[in-house]
Formats: C-alpha cells, structure tokens, sequence
C-alpha cells in the first residue's frame, strides 16, 4: 500500500531506476575481428552492455576481403550489415557472399588502384522486424564478369508480413521462371506456374486449392502430362505443414517414377537453401532463425504408437543390415578371393541382391521416417511403390560361379517368415529377413574374411591392390584402335595381374601374405605404367615419324616437299623394334621385369629422337644389314655412348 | 675487216651451195610441210645443291631418231650436254647462266662428209614459278647463243641466236600437292625463235607442244615419260616447215651434297 505522502519517493525511486537502466545501456562501440558461425573477419558493431553479456544493439557490419588472396588465386568474401535491436535484427539488413577471382592487371584511376574481378555475388535482402522477415525479400545470384554483371543466375522475390509470406512471390534462375500465390496466412493458393524463358514449351503447374496439391501439370516438348496428388476426399484430416525440404521429399516420392525431377521443387529447394544460409548467420549472432515458412496442407494418416514402434524397428534393422552389406561388399580381401572361391562369389552375389532387392527400398522408407512424411501417405501405397511387382523372395537367386550357374539362398529358418501383406509389420519382417541373412552370410564368410587383427593389417595392402587393379583394367579396356599385337600384348598384362592376385589369395601365411601383397602393390603400378607406355607407342611413332621428317625444296618443282631422312634408323624403330617390345611383353612380361622392360621402349624412343642431329652414316650403313633387334638395341647404344664421350 | 669479208663471203657461198644442193631458195606459194620424223630422247637433269643460293645445273641428253627401218630410235642423232651455275633467288625463282657443247651425229644415211661436229652455246635462262590451285605454272625464258657447223670439212661456224619462251603445268592426279608418291600430268608449249645474220626468211624455229606424265619418286628424284609434237621452219627456206615426232624420258634428280649443318636452312632462303 503506498502512501499518499509517500508519492514523491516513488517517482524519485522510479526516475533513478530509469537512470541506471539507460545507463547500464548506454551503446558502445566495438571494432575488430569476430567470429560468427563459419565466417571470420572484421566487424564494426554497436552493443550494450547486460550483466556482463554482450548484445548488440544498433549498427552491425561483419565483413570479409582479402585482396592478396584475390590475387594469388581466388577469394571468398562476405559482407552483412543490419541492426540490432537489443539482441534481435530488426530493420533493413544485407547479406553478400562472393567468390571472385582477377586477371591480375590494375589501373590506376585517380587515385585508387582498381583490379578487375570476375566470379559470383550473391546478395540476400530485406527488412527484419522483430527477427521475423517482414516487407520484400529479394535473393539475387549475379554471375559477375570483369567487375560487371555478366548474368543473373538466381533471383528469388518473396513479400512477408511478420515472418508471413503473402501475395505473389517469383523465384527465378538463368532459363525459367517460377511464379506463385500465397494467401495471408502464408498458404500456397492457386496456380504456381513454372516456364522457361528461353524454352516456352516446358511448362510445370501446381494446383493448389487452400493450401492443399490437387495436381501437377507438366508439359515438356509439347507432351502433356497431369498428375493427381491430393484429393480432400482421400484423406479423412488434412493438417498444415510447412512446405519444406520434408514436404518436397514427400512431393518427390509421389512424383516418383511417372516424371523425373520437378523443377518446381528443385528451384524451392534452392530458395530454402539460400534462406538457410542467412538465417544460419543470423542465428550466429543470437537472433531468432527465419526461413520462407510457406505453408501447404497435406492428407494426414495418424500413425498409431504400434505403428511408431515398427518404424523405429525397420530403421534400426535397416542400419545394421545396411552396415553388414557394406561390410561385405566392401571388403577388399572377399573381392580378391571371390575371384577364385566359388563359396565367396555366391555369397557376395547374394549380399548383392539383397542389398539391391531388400536394402534400397528400405533406405527409402527409412528416408521417409527421418523426413517425418510417413503419416501424410497411406502406409499400403508406400510399400506398393517401393516394391511394384510384389516383394522379393524368400529364396535368392545367385550366380554361383562366372560360368553363370545359379544358386539359390534362403535363410534355415525361412519358413517363420511372412511378409506378403502391404502393412508396417510385414515390412519389418521382410527387414528382419535381409538382417538375419546377411548375418548368416557373415557367418559363412567368416573364415573367409580372416580375423579382425589380419584383416586390418592387410585392409590397407588390399584396398590399394584393388585400386591399383581397377586402375589397370580400365586402362587396358580403354584401350581402342589397337593391332592384335598391341592387344595381346595387352591381355597377357592382364593374365599377369589376374594370376598374381590369385597366388595373393591362396597365400594363407599372414605374414607371407602381407610381403607378397606390398610387392604385388608394386608390380601392378608397373604393369599399369608399361600399359600406358604400349598404349602411347603410335603417337611416340608418329612424333619419331614427324621428327624424322624433314622439308625439302624440290628445284624441279619449285615447291617444299617432305623428306623421310635417316630410313634405316625409323625402318628398325618401327619394323624390328616395336614388334620386338610387343613379342617380347606377351612372351615374358611378369612383375619382376614389367618396370624394366617399360625403361626400355622408353629409352629406345629417347635414343631414337637424340640420333635425328647426329652423324648417324656408320649406324645407318649397319642397321641397313641388321634384322635382329637384339642387335639393333646394342648399336642404338653403342652409338650414343660413342656420342656421350 | 678483210678476214671478215672473207669469211662472210665464205659463209655465203656455203649456204649458195647448200641451197643450190636442195635446190629450195625460192619460196613456195604455199607453206611446205614435210613429212614428220620421229625422234627418241633421253633426257637426265641434275640440279646439284652446291651451296645455299648456288647449285650446278647438269643435263645430258642422248637424242636419237628414225632411220628407213627403224623408227624413233634407229640412230643416235645428238649428244647434248648442257652445264650451268644457277642462283636461287627465292623458292620460285631461279636464274642459271653457262655453257652447251653438243655432239651432232650426221644421219644423213648417204652423206659423205664428216660423221661428227661438236656445237657451242652460251645460254641463260630465267624461270618463274606459279602456285595456281594444286598445280604449278611456270614460265621459262632461255637466251642462247649457239654457234653451228656442218658437216662438210673445213666448213665454218655461223652464229645465230636463239629466243625461247616456255609455258608449262604440273597438275597432280593422285593428290592435292606435289609430293613424293605423286603422278602428275604437265603439259607444255615452248616457241623457239631464232636470230642472227643466217635466219634470213626463218624466225621461228621450233614450236613444241609437249605432254608428259610424271611420278615423284622422292624429294630428290622424278620420273616422266611424254610425247612431242614439234613443227618449225627451214633455216635455208622459211616457206617449208620440218614436222617431229618425239618421244621424251626423263629422270630428274637433286642431290645434295653438302654437309648437315650447312643444309639446315634448305627452304627458308631469305630468312
């Protein structure tokens, strides 16, 4: 109860409260580097002081140049100025992302140095009031090419109303545009209409009827296609979400096989992208995160707590299946030895089909439950998607052997299970099937996989090995426009690679096999070098040809004429020589002389081109008479050795 | 002065003879041609590199023509030798200057007089290169300054001089160039007018019209093989005109015998 006579003191109490509030607020100034998510550089901020706690409070720049990176190669920067109103962005506020690069030329004008740069700005802004985007928003990718704006690449246009996006928004990129409705309270109403700008023929329309996707229509050189989404009718509750990347996954996994991708959703998608990267530096500095919040009604199909429960099995049988079929088709020892073990190869086909047959359409559902989109779908339609043609058997069918005789699989206990039925649980049991046969596939392997500790001792040796042949294999397949003699000597590299890696699997010594594999690692390098040298023998031919090419002026004719110089010389390259390396490497090429027998035809190729300014008379008149070419390599040498002296 | 007279007066005797021998010195209405002989040649032509701008130009030609029962090459009519030092101006342009000593056989069958005179000549030539599409033009001028005896004993030098402009193609057949491994066809026309005191009534000549078909073995050597038609008039009387019938091998051949180093800049000349 306050006193009448009292009431002086009250307003004088009140009148210093005040004072020591505005005191304790009084704005400072801070300039130097901060820190703020991601992003370093040099700021310059208003702020008061709280308790010892820092807010910001007025101007607020943060930005981030750094000409001698320009320079060197490229260099990434940022700008973002706002304000703050005690700790919450409020009013207009900018954010530049730019990696730009420079041709390294200045000029002077008047008296500042001016370098050209060319790369990509991006610039979002817009007002914030209370944290919330409020007024037009605009997010603008500029191509920049010498300081000018080559190209806008992206532009997005959204107008909000207190963190409420409304009217028309228009999103665009370099081909196409994206324009849509939203009613007040942020709903996607009406058409949403996509085209292209350069190509008018490809059109994409949503319908949307408050909020909700009846259908998409999509027109793409000139064939029309409409699909149905939602129909009210379907659904007996509708509920509100906001249209967000778990929406789109939803969208996609309904547009799923009748039409690719929807550029619809791939230009949203951005968009969200793009809000998200300003809304994660604004969250940086303390303020409340925003994003486009558009909403859009979607059927709703409550799960029950049952229901919950099987999902959250299928994802944790999902993850350990997942992780057992990686480790058995990623084991780098069980795809040496599946070469020659037909035990393995069956095994490992089988993993495969499993994963292919079981696991995939599980990680899709599984991607549905961590995106929360199971309850806007019936849950039969799902499981009809995923498997269209009816769900995989219990008994699996393998290549057992390279030959392509099959095998079938099927777990022991095969008969326990039963998941023909389109609901959660038969889903589950199909699930628990691929896990427990993966499980009884590791078992089989395990002698096969060898113990964990020589397992990771060689991990390393094999997954180079397997490397170091995949390598080989697609040089050597890649290998085209090549005579029989070339490609013969080509597959008996591959008969050497292919029959050491075996000798590899059929060592049981750990410690033998881990010495044979280190030098294996080595042999299949040479192997890989001498085929690439094999592979570039013409062109090596034809730069001898040309360097042994001379011109010349014919007097009779009047004109300048090429000249083969030095015959004898190219005629032993190209007649005795190169058949020589070839016959040579399909006869004797091994791991022990693959490295020698690449010195070889590389130095001869040197030797050759170092002959073309040389006296060469002597050696021509010998080559002339000469047909072995073991001979003819010794006078190539002796030649350039006399040379050398 | 007197030995000049003399030997004019000489020289014109001679040729009253000769004339009178063939009984010709009085024009024909009409022009005369005589019945074409056939002829067969031989033809080597060197061009020997002998230093960047220099090369020695070497033709021997062995030149034989009918007799009653053989023809083209029943006899051997003249062994020619023709030497010079040329000078590349540039890649299309070349000048020779040198000498001919040719040896004349007599083929008059039943001629008693001598069986072999040398001729001299002193000749320069200029010759011009064309590219034109995928073929070469060229265009030759060769001044010739000839000095000629019969056969008869003691007879006497005459000197005349000799004009000659030749036009000719090397069209390619199997390729889009000349180069090795490459046939070409050339035809050409060469106009040979004559001057000097004895060339009273018969400027021209020869007229040869020529077509040979070549082969470009290497940079270095050539092959051809052709066929001449050949018409001109009679030194002794300008109303009758000689006819031939030639048929002409040739070897063209460029060796090149200078040192590596010094070959090095073979096609840039002017560089």
């Amino acid at each position: 109860m306050i006193l009448p006579s009292k009431k002086w003191l009250f307003s004088l109490l009140f009148a210093f409260t005040l004072f020591t509030m505005s005191y304790g607020q009084e704005r400072k100034l801070y300039e130097g580097p901060l820190k703020v998510g991601p992003y370093f550089g040099k700021a310059v901020y208003q702020y008061t002081l709280v308790d010892l706690d820092t807010i910001f409070d007025g101007d607020f720049q943060l930005q981030k140049s750094n000409l001698e990176t320009l320079m060197e190669k490229e260099d990434a920067s940022f700008l973002f100025e706002g304000f703050f109103d005690g700790g919450i962005a409020n009013g207009p506020w900018e954010f530049q992302f730019g990696e730009y690069k420079t041709n390294s030329q200045s000029q002077v004008v008047d008296y500042e140095y001016r370098v050209l740069v060319s790369g990509v700005q991006e610039i979002g802004s817009g007002m914030l009031s209370e944290g919330k985007p409020d007024g037009t928003w605009t997010y603008t990718i500029n191509k920049i090419k010498d300081s000018e704006i080559d190209q806008v690449e992206f532009k997005s246009s959204i107008s909000f109303d207190e963190g409420v996006p409304q009217q028309n928004f228009q999103i665009e990129n370099d081909s196409s545009v994206l324009v849509g409705r939203l009613l007040r309270d942020g709903l996607a109403h009406d058409e949403w209409s996509f085209y292209g700008t350069e190509n008018v023929e490809d059109i994409e329309n949503w319908f949307f009827e408050d909020g909700l996707l009846r259908r998409i229509q999509i027109k793409s050189d000139r064939v029309s296609k409409e699909i149905s989404i939602f129909d009210p009718n379907d659904a007996a509750q509708l509920e509100t979400i906001p249209l967000n990347a778990d929406y789109l996954t939803l969208l996609e996994a309904l547009l799923n096989d009748v039409e690719g991708k929807s550029h619809v959703s791939q230009l949203l998608k951005q968009n969200q992208g793009y809000y998200q990267k300003m809304s994660e530096v604004i969250q940086a500095l303390g303020s409340p995160s925003f994003e486009v919040n558009m909403q859009v009604k979607v059927p709703y199909y409550p799960l029950d707590s049952v229901q919950k429960q099987i999902l959250e099995q299928i994802v944790s049988d999902y993850k350990v299946s997942h992780k057992l079929s990686q480790n058995i088709l990623k084991n780098s020892h069980l795809n040496i030895v599946k070469r020659t073990d037909p035990e393995a190869f069956f095994y490992y086909n089988v993993s495969q089909k499993i994963s292919d047959e079981f696991l995939s359409p599980l990680g899709e559902l599984v991607n549905y439950v961590e995106h929360d989109v199971v309850q806007y779908q019936q849950v039969s339609d799902i499981i009809n998607s995923f498997w269209p043609n009816g769900k995989p058997q219990k008994d699996i069918i393998a290549k057992a052997n390279e030959a392509g005789e099959e095998r079938t699989f099927s777990l022991p206990s095969a008969n326990e299970f039963e998941y023909e039925g389109d609901d959660l649980l038969s889903v589950a049991a199909l699930g628990t099937y691929a896990k427990m046969s993966l499980e009884f596939i590791k078992g089989s392997l395990a002698s096969r996989l060898t113990n964990e500790e020589q397992l990771q001792l060689l991990n390393g040796v094999e997954e180079t090995l397997i490397k170091r042949n995949d390598e080989l294999v697609q040089e050597i397949d890649s290998a085209s426009g090549l005579s029989e003699t070339y490609r013969n000597a080509l597959a008996q590299i591959q008969n050497v690679a292919d029959s050491a890696l075996t000798t590899y699997a059929d060592i049981e010594n750990p410690t033998e096999k881990l010495a044979y594999g280190q030098s294996l690692q080595t042999c299949l390098s040479d192997l890989k070098v001498l085929t690439l040298t094999i592979k570039d023998i013409p062109s090596q031919q034809k730069a001898i040809k040309e360097e042994y090419t001379t011109a010349v002026w014919n007097p009779f004719m009047a004109n300048v004429m090429d000249e083969e110089v030095k015959k004898h010389i190219v005629g032993a390259y190209e007649g005795k020589l190169i058949p020589y390396f070839l016959t040579t490497i399909t006869n004797e090429v091994g791991c022990e002389n693959a490295s020698a027998l690449n010195s070889q035809i590389l130095e001869v190729q040197q030797n050759i081109l170092a002959l073309r300014n040389k006296d060469t008379r002597k050696l021509e008149r010998k080559l002339r008479r000469e047909k072995r070419p073991e001979e003819i390599l010794q006078l190539l040498n002796q030649e350039l050795t006399r040379k050398n002296q | 002065m007197r030995n000049y007279r003399n030997s004019f007066l000489l020289v014109l005797l001679v040729v009253g003879m000769f004339n009178l021998g063939h009984a010709q010195e009085v024009l024909p209405e009409t022009s005369q041609y005589k019945e074409p002989k056939t002829k067969f040649w031989v033809n080597t032509y060197g061009n020997i590199r002998i230093g960047k701008h220099f090369f020695w130009d070497a033709q021997t030609h062995f030149r034989f023509e009918e007799t009653k029962n053989t023809p083209f090459m029943g006899q051997i009519g003249q062994i020619y030798n023709r030497h010079a030092i040329g000078y590349i101006i540039s890649k299309k342009t070349n000048v020779s200057l040198g000498g001919v000593v040719r040896i004349n056989f007599n083929t008059d069958e039943e001629s008693e007089d001598r069986n072999v005179v040398p001729e001299w000549r002193i000749w320069h030539q200029y010759q011009f290169a064309m590219p034109f599409y995928s073929a070469m033009l060229y265009h030759r001028i060769r001044i010739e300054h000839r000095w000629t005896q019969g056969f008869e004993e003691n007879s006497e030098y005459i000197f005349r001089n000799r004009w000659r402009y030749m036009f000719r193609a090397k069209i390619p057949l199997n390729d889009n160039k000349l180069q090795p491994k490459t046939f070409y066809v050339s035809p050409e026309a060469e106009l040979i007018m004559q001057s000097g005191k004895e060339v009273v009534d018969s400027p021209m000549e020869d007229l040869r019209l020529t077509t040979t078909i070549g082969y470009i073995a290497t940079p270095r050597l050539t092959f051809a093989a052709g066929v001449m038609y050949s018409q001109g008039q009679e030194r002794y009387n300008g109303g009758y005109y000689k006819q031939n019938w030639t048929v002409r091998l040739h070897m063209y051949f460029s060796p090149d015998f200078r040192r590596v180093k010094n070959k090095l800049p073979d096609v840039h000349l002017n560089d």
